[in-house]
């Protein structure tokens, strides 16, 4: 929380402390409270963290969590379809590819079971759409900055942002910009579902 | 590996196990954790079919019977002819097959090592540590302000927004951090202070002590 080199343009001094918010790659409209990892309850979370000035009214996509886990640095190490990139016969799933949670690792384990049989028939493997949850999941895993990897629950900012006119149109209603986003993953999986025998 | 070998948490020789929570969060539509559910419905994923067997009431959760789940999933993979359940330490990937590792947060020292050799050892994690993220159009921009330390960017824009403290904003922050109610232990090994060197090391720094503090 050291300010040093972080003049406040307003008052042109340099304040007594700082907490900084860093925009992480692949995340959109979310910024990540650098450093603050942390193992607190989280309506503890919801109460302190607000005391930040300028993060009074915040909404949280996620709060800190520190625990015992094993996991890969996947961005460095695996493909969108949860392969080794150095062994494509070796794949990844569940928390120990990069994923925090029950249901992400339910879903990275069905995508790689799927991928596996690709690789077994020597077909191309089907990777999901972008738009869909599971697609942007894999996609992020494969793709985040490595250099300091955290492991990922499904939020919206994981998927691709909506574009400009969609955003504009929608930007004073949250759940409405959500529904958006779930209407597009559906459609786009479905659309999925009707070109291949995937299920 | 179970029951040859048992973790730290695990109960029981089933498969799927849930060791901590019993919940796969919102099932309430239009939230980020229902698509995902959803999601897999549409795949007809196994694991989400027994999880609607076993579920129990918990409001907008989908809160399941431990129990139940377990032998839901258990009773399917040994019903399935093509599969050949083995009950062994794993500890060896033979690299020339096609094999799937999904041996979650307790992976045995065994496998781990040679993970480790897949992968390059320093690739490999043992602890998470995850920090929070906020939703941009939430933060109060008339406070916070964008600049990178001594306007030193590393792609030409100011990388972050900071929320700037005075002392008295700041005394107030750090005592309710210290006071702060952090989350019990699912396994022993996490009740001991673990992090001490690892946070230390990142970007927190004068208030380091502050934050292994709250860790426990």
């Amino acid at each position: 929380m050291k300010p040093m080199g972080l003049d406040d343009p307003r008052t042109g001094r340099r304040p007594y402390a700082v907490v900084q918010l860093r925009q992480e790659n692949l995340r959109a409209d979310s910024y990540n409270l650098v450093g603050f990892q942390n193992h607190l309850r989280f309506g503890e979370q919801a109460r302190i963290l607000r005391l930040i000035p300028g993060l009074e009214h915040a909404e949280f996509v996620r709060f800190g969590q520190i625990h015992r886990n094993t996991y890969i640095n996947s961005p460095a190490l695996l493909t969108p379809t949860l392969q080794l990139r150095r062994n494509p016969n070796v794949l990844f799933a569940g928390q120990i590819s990069g994923v925090e949670g029950y249901v992400e690792s339910i879903a990275t384990g069905l995508v790689a079971g799927r991928f596996a049989a690709d690789v077994a028939l020597g077909r191309q493997l089907r990777r999901l759409p972008r738009e869909t949850a599971i697609g942007s999941l894999c996609h992020y895993i494969s793709a985040a900055d490595p250099s300091d990897y955290q492991p990922a629950n499904i939020t919206f900012d994981l998927l691709p942002a909506l574009d400009e006119a969609t955003r504009q149109k929608l930007r004073r209603d949250k759940r409405a910009r959500h529904a958006e986003i779930c209407r597009r993953a559906i459609e786009s999986m479905d659309q999925f579902l009707s070109q291949h025998a995937y299920v | 590996m179970r029951p040859t070998r048992s973790t730290p948490a695990h109960q029981t020789d089933r498969l799927a196990e849930l060791v901590c929570s019993n919940s796969l969060k919102t099932d309430a539509e239009g939230a980020a954790p229902w698509l995902l559910k959803e999601e897999l419905r549409r795949l007809d994923s196994l694991l989400l079919r027994a999880a609607d067997i076993a579920r129990v009431p918990g409001g907008h959760a989908l809160t399941v019977d431990r129990i139940v789940f377990a032998e839901e999933v258990t009773r399917a993979i040994a019903a399935e002819p093509l599969i050949e359940l083995r009950r062994e330490e794993a500890s060896v990937v033979a690299e020339d097959q096609i094999t799937i590792i999904a041996s979650g947060p307790l992976t045995s020292d065994a496998l781990a090592g040679e993970i480790g050799r897949l992968t390059g050892s320093d690739r490999l994690f043992f602890y998470d540590s995850i920090s929070p993220i906020v939703e941009a159009d939430s933060i109060d921009q008339n406070i916070t302000f964008r600049a990178s330390r001594y306007g030193k960017s590393l792609d030409g824009t100011d990388d972050y927004i900071n929320c700037p403290f005075n002392r008295e904003q700041y005394d107030r922050f750090i005592d309710a951090l210290l006071a702060g109610d952090s989350v019990p232990a699912h396994i022993e090994e996490d009740q001991t202070p673990f992090l001490k060197p690892a946070c230390r090391s990142r970007s927190w720094r004068g208030a380091g002590a502050i934050r292994c503090a709250s860790v426990r």
